[in-house]
């Protein structure tokens, strides 16, 4: 379905979403080439986390089209954009969303199991040891804190090299020291990865690490990002 | 006070969840208070009619004692409805009389309980039998339903022989008392224990399944209580008075519906045995003791179950910790296993109970048991090669509490059915009846009929033949056998066809009238037998209801306590303790499914954020399916199998007691399919949100 990445990462065309009679999105546009680092900012209920659940493919749209890595969603159907997910787009969530039942390296091989890669073990060791987090592999999320969390959220996200990397307020749950050391660790190892990100945040010093700041507001993106530390 | 103000706000909150809770404890609070108030009324109902029928017990004389009354109990027949008949000679001129009659009845004539009085109103033939009756009040009889009928005895007549020479009726301490015959009924401690079993367990487990339900704003507050210090018991306090304050509307409204409706009820609710109206009410003191058990049983689950539901903080945590199961959960089932092994070594009635109590064990110690079972399962099924096993194994390693209890419902059904088939089977399990003849039937008649008292019968029902007959064993064989006096050609005349070859009864004939006068073998002796007083009578006359009513209206003419028995009253009848055990069943089954309902709506609430969270690392909504459905089947086969080899076990030991020999095979093969195909239905219908609202296909990018 994906073929050599050599497109913009992300086209929204005049993306109009609907919540409750509410327009969350109202026009939307957007267009991120490949690597692209981006952050999103805006106030609180202005449709950040609906936009990134639209570029995953997890929330339709109910005006305009999503293109995400040459793919136009509207013409896929689960299976299809489940697949798309699963190889090409990372998640990272605010509160790292880890599965309790599973331990770190299994937490971070998840998306290799799914793919049946029998030598997922080595990936995730890695992996683990590029967030900090090497040695521990065997160890259950329970035990760990809120900043150990996103590391492994983080990992996992990247471990099957995605092109695209979502993440809903990485840091939104770290207090200030871990939350900038985080960010700085995602917007790293995705540029490592050679993979483009797209951030929302509401920490200023953490939209600053982008290359491109967008601001959300009424239910439109532009480029006038207010909250961007000079 | 400020506490109360925190507990009204979480229960004001519209959240989703709040709401489920909040509609769950409610109707917990209202299904509980009905249940509980309706028990207790049973119990006193139970204990109202066991007083009547001490106040009717015959209270015998001691010797030197004048004797007030002579007494005869004797049991009759209608249609196959058993009905005690007092006989009632007053030997005093203010003889005492039993409860329920007012005035000694006339010589002669009949004081008929309700019940009885009812059926004679509507069949000629039962009124046949009595003339000049009135009907007692129902202080005389254990429930309006009860066949029962004194007599007084008619002008001329005595009781003599065998009649309990009596000072009065009731019980009375250090006295010898006769209970008046009564259907039997089950005893204050089995009922007390199958109440616990049957009805606080499943009640117990639907406080948990509607405490359990976790909200976001209830854990919020508790997390932030916590974290500005607010101690462990005061958090109590809130857990319990937020229980409370949404359970109160639907305990009020379970108070009210019985208040209005229990003085209006003549039948027990899902028992339908009729009874006095007004012997349902609960007496007020009662009733609030009854909701204040209630109540402190909400509160005791609330503080129980206040870790679970309140432990998630209002930051999320990483993961829910590692459910341990300490040892103590094996504790009631061995207890219960015990009690129902080692039951076979008491006596008598304490047998039974010992097994009940054991059975209740079970039915308390399963529950906290299936978590031990389902973690053995998720170890082995986490090491499959593949990601759903992975998954599913683990879930059911880490939360084994969480993934058992929507099935504990299921397993405690399991469990109890067998030991419930094995109960009924025992219950309704009497010795056949013999077959019957085509064209005749007899009825025996003890003592037997004088010559004078048999040519009345005879003019009465001209188609009768009487025979006097003994029973006895005889020596070279010791064999039970009739000694007829009858000759041959009365017996030729009686089958139609030759009876005898050379004076000998034939092979044909003599399994004739075995059948015919329900006798192993029979013996001809001639015309002159014995004295009526020493021997019984037996009537003979056509097949059928009709035939054996004329032939017992005719005896009730002769004026003398007589029994008479026939085939239809060997015929295999239902115990009254069947509908007993059905009614506690159903309530069992109507609070356990009531729990279930609740968890899996609970479950399915906060599900919700598992299968999005899988939706969104890749997995196909086929896949998640897929998971759902490996973790039902699995968690299905590790809480129902040992469940149901539990019960199996029960049940067995329970028919072992009893000596019962007929496994009720066909209906356990019934449950079991009944369980496989709920498992089918249930890994069928199992999917969760998987988090993509709605299909692309169909908006149209």
């Amino acid at each position: 379905m994906v073929g050599q990445q050599t497109g913009p990462l992300v086209v929204m065309n005049d993306v109009v979403v609907e919540v409750a009679g509410r327009r969350l999105l109202d026009g939307a546009s957007l267009r991120l080439e490949a690597g692209t680092v981006a952050s999103i900012v805006g106030p609180s209920g202005s449709g950040k986390t609906t936009l990134l659940n639209c570029l995953s493919g997890l929330r339709p749209v109910d005006r305009g089209t999503v293109e995400v890595l040459g793919v136009r969603l509207g013409g896929t159907n689960e299976k299809e954009r489940a697949e798309l997910r699963r190889s090409h787009i990372g998640i990272v969530f605010q509160f790292g969303e880890l599965l309790p039942e599973l331990t770190l390296a299994e937490n971070v091989g998840l998306p290799l199991i799914l793919d049946g890669n029998r030598t997922w073990r080595e990936v995730v060791d890695a992996w683990l040891t590029q967030v900090g987090l090497g040695g521990r592999g065997s160890e259950y999320p329970d035990i760990l804190s809120g900043g150990e969390v996103q590391r492994v959220g983080i990992a996992r996200a990247l471990a099957r090299r995605p092109a695209l990397v979502l993440a809903d307020e990485p840091t939104g749950s770290l207090d200030a020291d871990s939350a900038t050391e985080t960010a700085a660790l995602l917007v790293k190892t995705c540029r490592d990865a050679g993979a483009g990100l797209v951030m929302v945040t509401h920490d200023d010093e953490v939209a600053a690490l982008a290359d491109r700041c967008l601001s959300l507001r009424r239910g439109a993106l532009d480029d006038r990002c207010e909250h961007r530390a000079s | 006070m400020t506490l109360a103000r925190i507990a009204w706000a979480i229960n004001r909150s519209h959240e989703r969840g709040q709401r489920v809770r909040g509609a769950a404890l409610a109707a917990t609070g209202f299904v509980a208070v009905l249940v509980i108030l309706g028990s207790v009324a049973v119990i006193l109902l139970i204990g109202r009619e066991n007083q009547r029928v001490s106040a009717r017990a015959i209270s015998v004389a001691e010797a030197g004692e004048e004797t007030k009354v002579r007494v005869k109990t004797l049991g009759n027949s209608w249609r196959g409805n058993q009905y005690s008949e007092i006989w009632l000679e007053p030997m005093v001129e203010a003889a005492p009389l039993p409860p329920g009659i007012r005035t000694m009845p006339e010589p002669g004539c009949w004081a008929v309980s309700p019940g009885l009085a009812e059926l004679i109103d509507r069949h000629d033939d039962l009124g046949a039998r009595f003339a000049c009756v009135e009907v007692m009040e129902a202080d005389g009889v254990r429930n309006p339903s009860e066949l029962l009928a004194y007599r007084r005895v008619p002008a001329g007549t005595t009781l003599e022989r065998s009649a309990v020479e009596a000072v009065g009726f009731g019980r009375r301490e250090g006295r010898l008392t006769i209970d008046v015959a009564s259907p039997e009924e089950p005893d204050r401690p089995p009922i007390a224990l199958a109440a616990l079993g049957l009805v606080v367990v499943p009640l117990s487990l639907l406080w948990v399944s509607s405490t359990s339900v976790a909200t976001t704003a209830r854990n919020k507050r508790f997390r932030l209580l916590e974290v500005f210090g607010v101690g462990r018991s005061r958090r109590r306090v809130l857990a319990v008075l937020e229980v409370l304050l949404a359970a109160a509307p639907g305990m009020v409204l379970g108070a009210a519906v019985w208040a209005v409706v229990a003085p209006r009820l003549d039948s027990v609710p899902l028992l339908g045995r009729a009874v006095t109206p007004g012997d349902l009410v609960v007496p007020p003191a009662v009733g609030l003791a009854a909701i204040v058990v209630i109540v402190l049983q909400s509160a005791a689950i609330a503080v129980a179950t206040m870790r679970r539901s309140g432990a998630a903080g209002a930051v999320p945590r990483p993961a829910e910790p590692f459910q341990e199961l300490s040892s103590w959960r094996y504790v009631p089932l061995l207890a219960g296993l015990t009690a129902v092994t080692v039951s076979s070594y008491f006596a008598g009635r304490r047998a039974p109970t010992v097994a009940l109590a054991g059975l209740v064990l079970l039915i308390v110690g399963l529950p906290f048991l299936l978590p031990v079972f389902v973690r053995a399962v998720g170890r082995p099924l986490a090491s499959v090669p593949g990601v759903l096993p992975l998954l599913s194994g683990r879930r059911l390693e880490r939360s084994p509490v969480r993934m058992s209890r929507p099935l504990v419902g299921v397993a405690l059904a399991v469990l109890i059915a067998p030991v419930a088939l094995a109960w009924l089977s025992i219950a309704r399990e009497v010795d056949p009846a013999p077959a019957g003849d085509q064209r005749w039937q007899s009825l025996k008649v003890t003592p037997g009929l004088s010559a004078a008292e048999s040519e009345a019968v005879r003019r009465s029902v001209p188609d009768a033949t009487l025979f006097s007959a003994l029973m006895a064993i005889d020596a070279p064989m010791r064999m039970p056998v009739l000694h007829l006096a009858a000759s041959c050609d009365a017996m030729t005349q009686l089958l139609g066809s030759p009876s005898c070859r050379e004076g000998v009864l034939s092979d044909e004939a003599a399994r004739r009238l075995a059948v015919i006068f329900r006798a192993p073998r029979i013996s001809l002796d001639g015309a002159d037998l014995v004295e009526p007083s020493t021997s019984e009578t037996y009537v003979v006359a056509g097949i059928g209801a009709a035939a054996e009513s004329r032939v017992r209206a005719a005896l009730a003419g002769l004026d003398r306590p007589i029994v008479a028995t026939s085939g239809a009253d060997l015929v295999a009848r239902e115990s009254p303790l069947v509908a007993w055990i059905l009614a506690g069943l159903t309530l069992f089954v109507v609070l356990l499914f009531a729990a279930l309902a609740v968890t899996l709506i609970d479950q399915s609430v906060s599900d919700r954020g598992y299968g999005k969270l899988l939706a969104s690392l890749g997995l196909t909504r086929e896949q998640i399916a897929d998971l759902v459905r490996l973790e039902f089947v699995t968690v299905y086969v590790a809480v129902v199998g040992p469940s149901t080899l539990l019960g199996l076990f029960v049940g067995w030991r329970w028919l072992a007691l009893s000596g019962t020999r007929s496994f009720p095979a066909k209906g356990i093969a019934a449950v079991l399919a009944a369980g496989l195909i709920l498992a089918i239905v249930g890994a069928f219908l199992a999917r969760p949100d998987d988090g993509e609202r709605a299909n692309w296909e169909t908006t149209g990018s």
